[in-house]
């Protein structure tokens, strides 16, 4: 058996001449939870689908994504379905297409249980109602036996949330499962993931552009940009020193409540230009354009170097570290 | 920075009903209530801003304040004149002075027309006059954008620099209030620092009337120094973003200000960082 | 760059553009037989009712006669001429006619919502009525010919349209650049005509197309009944009829009028995808 949940090597994606995703590595232990965080564009989506398997026609990948003793990319669509959902699943962002809404919730969470770890249909549903008791949904009874669009957005999200949990993966894939959410639910729904995540020690993958959600639920960090990854490492690290200036600019750009003058009058930094579309992007680094520290060399495409909180940056942010 | 007593725009006890479907062959049918008894106002130069779940009203309250629809009780005034009751040429004053900036700029804009085209629509439509050519070149420079923006199509334009021409779009008729929907709810983060900013020096150069309508609180916050916080048709709390997050009153506002995040907080708002 | 990027970038294809293959053939076949209906319409060869026993079924290669002469000694060829001309005015004309009177009211019941259950209903009784059955009524009433085949067509095939049209049209109008014309003080017709029929024209051209198709197939099913195109006047299915007769007795004279039935129906269609594939993807290609 393997140490780590998921292990990335290099993986490229791309559709014709586009590159979308451009050599891309990192592991994930088990038990261990990583946020890859990155705007529109970024390719962290396309990574997530190319792991799952789940990428539409046409477009390729190259590269290897280990996960329970082989190599996903190049495994059998067979292979791939019985790993999907049981060893390792994902939560979507849009609960309601991702639910099938012709059929009651019920079936869709039993059919999990029964098609993955082969239980009768009775233990199915037991296990189904606690699964759904443990992600606070009252009267779970009716739940069971209710069509998705007969209940709210939160409730939805959870539903899938235990639905990705039902089978104790090694791993869940959750591609911003907040986003389409109510602002008041969302802490709840990630509380919800939070515990969850804990108590079956899964390793979690979470993927979104909002950055205090990831600040919140993850201790580990790849900011992706590009299709690249340019900068890793512990969050507390990350946040607090970012050594890449597009991480830098990312942090400071938020508009929180932290760091504001609630009296008015606050200017908020943001980085000039946009993320250059997929059919221009540069050789070198695709960040220099907007970089206020670009030089020369930037031409050249940098690669992650080995420190512990890692950069892939030829003028990262200078250390500034409070009694360093 | 008021330079009267009366508001510039106002809705007093504004009502808005919605007929709903048949739920039964004979009877009534149902009504939404989509606003109850609202009162809602901003003075001139003010930034104020409306926030509120989904289904809270806030749409409705929008299309109210644009003209786009009438009250179905309450009244609705501009310059402390009744709107829907008022001369053409009023009605036409109003239309001109009051503009709006959606929340997905590729619905804003008709993808068969240049921008060009779409930025001479306010101008063709409410019949303005003066030299076009030089007014559209002037509203794009305010926004910071190029004359070679004139001859694409929308497709060509990230959602970023879209917003800015919608923005710019809005700025023609030279209105004294623009109504923002979720403006940059629909864009990147480092994005939105960018047009939050614009609009910022926006309402200070022009000495804008600004009405930005959001669910996110810490935008909210940047922009405005009075907020309404609303709830199932009605105005539930109002204050200033200060006194909102550090005193929240009504139920709705505290579960807005608990359900925050930030980077430096966890989940239970537990300190994150150490050395933060 | 790592070594897997490197290969990657070394084995990329350029992207497939789409083959125009289909909108030329297709819009070729279709140029072709129109040219042919036009020139039919100054010059054939024979005077396609005359008969002449004496000349009865010549074969294909006959001087004079090029594709031969049928049981009453007419020349084919020209026969021929004036079928595809016959097949392709109304096949043209149900579809031209359908589209405009069902994009009218498509938009109407569009942007009228109180016109919007009458026309639907109205539209859902003219699909309703079995085509054929209708053409067979009209046949008997008004009797048989163009304007009564052009008739019947345009009434099956409006409905349609009226559908296409108003699906689409809804969809534009729900786009907030509509809420922004009206804003501007925009009338309803500036909206409809400026706005909503040109972001619906491109599905609007594609529909005509097969409906084109679809009519000139109908036409040959009516006439081929006898309810449709008859003598003096001549067309594909017309002519399929009359070799219908003679089967066992002078067998090929069906093959002509059949193929060019299909040539012309398969140009419609291949024009109608390779419109389809030029409207489609021209918008959305760098958006993504």
């Amino acid at each position: 058996m393997d140490n780590f949940a998921l292990k990335v090597e290099d993986l490229v994606v791309y559709l014709d001449d586009l590159i979308a995703v451009r050599g891309v590595s990192f592991v994930i232990n088990k038990g261990e939870r990583w946020g890859l965080v990155g705007e529109s564009g970024a390719g962290k989506s396309l990574t997530a689908l190319a792991i799952m398997g789940l990428l539409q026609d046409g477009w390729k990948t190259s590269g290897a994504v280990l996960h329970d003793g082989m190599n996903l990319l190049q495994a059998s669509d067979k292979t791939l379905s019985a790993r999907r959902g049981r060893t390792m699943s994902m939560v979507f962002q849009d609960p309601t297409t991702a639910l099938n809404p012709v059929a009651k919730v019920g079936k869709q969470i039993t059919w999990i249980l029964r098609h993955h770890m082969h239980v009768t249909q009775k233990d199915a549903y037991e296990q189904s109602l606690v699964l759904l008791n443990k992600m606070n949904l009252p009267r779970p009874e009716s739940i069971m036996d209710s069509y998705p669009h007969q209940l709210s957005g939160g409730q939805r999200q959870r539903i899938m949330i235990a639905m990705a949990l039902a089978c104790y993966p090694e791993l869940i894939i959750a591609d911003e499962p907040t986003t389409a959410l109510d602002v008041t639910v969302q802490k709840q729904v990630l509380r919800l993931l939070d515990a969850a995540v804990t108590e079956r020690n899964c390793g979690l993958l979470l993927i979104t552009h909002d950055l205090p959600v990831i600040a919140a639920m993850c201790e580990n960090v790849a900011v992706m940009y590009g299709g690249r990854i340019v900068e890793t490492g512990k969050i507390s690290d990350v946040f607090t020193n970012p050594r890449h200036p597009y991480t830098k600019g990312l942090l400071a750009s938020q508009p929180t409540l932290d760091n504001i003058d609630l009296d008015g009058g606050t200017r908020l930094p943001s980085i000039r230009g946009s993320v250059p579309p997929l059919y221009a992007m540069p050789d070198g680094c695709a960040f220099a354009e907007r970089c206020d520290f670009a030089t020369q060399k930037c031409k050249e495409l940098p690669e992650l170097d080995n420190q512990i909180q890692r950069v892939a940056c030829w003028n990262p942010v200078a250390e500034a570290r409070k009694g360093a | 920075m008021s330079t009267s007593d009366t508001p510039i725009i106002q809705t007093v006890g504004a009502c808005q009903e919605y007929k709903l479907p048949r739920t039964s062959l004979f009877g009534q049918r149902p009504v939404l209530h989509a606003l109850k008894e609202v009162d809602f106002y901003a003075m001139e130069g003010e930034s104020v801003g409306i926030v509120g779940e989904s289904g809270a009203g806030k749409s409705t309250l929008t299309r109210i304040l644009v003209g786009m629809e009438k009250p179905t009780a309450g009244s609705f005034k501009f310059k402390d004149r009744d709107v829907w009751s008022s001369d053409e040429e009023f009605k036409h004053e109003f239309r001109r002075s009051v503009q709006m900036v959606l929340q997905n700029p590729r619905s804003s804009f008709d993808p068969r027309m240049t921008i060009a085209q779409s930025l001479l629509q306010p101008l063709k439509g409410l019949k303005i006059g003066g030299d076009h050519q030089a007014r559209i070149h002037q509203v794009l420079d305010q926004v910071g954008l190029g004359k070679d923006s004139l001859k694409k199509y929308p497709y060509e334009f990230s959602g970023g620099q879209l917003q800015r021409v919608a923005i710019a779009r809005a700025l023609i008729p030279d209105p004294k209030i623009l109504i923002a929907d979720e403006p940059v709810s629909a864009l990147d983060v480092s994005i939105q620092a960018q047009v939050l900013n614009l609009l910022n020096d926006l309402v200070k150069d022009l000495n804008l009337t600004l009405i930005l309508i959001t669910h996110d609180l810490s935008v909210v916050s940047y922009v405005t120094s009075r907020v309404a916080i609303m709830v199932d048709g009605k105005i539930v709390e109002t204050g200033s973003p200060k006194s909102l997050f550090q005193n929240p009153q009504s139920a709705i506002a505290k579960s807005f200000v608990d359900s925050v995040l930030t980077v430096g907080k966890g989940i239970e708002g537990e300190s994150l960082f150490e050395n933060v | 760059m790592s070594e897997m990027m490197q290969s990657v970038k070394n084995s990329l294809k350029r992207p497939r553009k789409k083959s125009r293959l289909p909108l030329i053939v297709g819009a070729s076949i279709t140029l072709v037989m129109v040219i042919i209906g036009v020139i039919s319409m100054f010059w054939i060869p024979q005077d396609v009712n005359v008969s002449d026993p004496s000349i009865r079924m010549l074969p294909i290669g006959t001087p004079h006669h090029l594709f031969g002469t049928d049981f009453l000694g007419r020349d084919v060829t020209s026969m021929l001429m004036t079928g595809v001309r016959t097949s392709v005015i109304i096949g043209a004309s149900a579809a031209f006619l359908s589209l405009f009177i069902g994009t009218l009211f498509g938009m109407l019941a569009a942007s009228i919502s109180k016109l919007d259950e009458p026309i639907m209903r109205t539209a859902d009784i003219f699909m309703a009525m079995p085509g054929i059955i209708f053409a067979l009524v009209l046949a008997s009433t008004i009797g048989a010919g163009y304007v009564t085949t052009i008739f019947a067509l345009t009434s099956f095939f409006t409905p349609a349209f009226v559908r296409v049209t108003r699906a689409s049209s809804m969809r534009v109008l729900s786009e907030d650049y509509i809420s922004v014309a009206r804003l501007y003080g925009r009338s309803r017709l500036f909206i409809t005509f400026r706005h909503v029929l040109p972001n619906v024209s491109s599905i609007l051209i594609v529909q005509f197309t097969i409906y084109f198709a679809a009519g000139v197939l109908s036409e040959a099913g009516l006439s081929f009944l006898g309810v449709g195109i008859n003598r003096p006047s001549v067309s594909l299915g017309m002519m399929l009829h009359e070799a219908v007769e003679q089967i066992g007795i002078t067998d090929p004279l069906g093959v002509w009028p059949g193929l060019g039935i299909v040539i012309l129906v398969i140009g419609l269609n291949l024009l109608g995808d390779g419109l389809r594939d030029y409207f489609d993807p021209r918008f959305s290609q760098r958006v993504r």
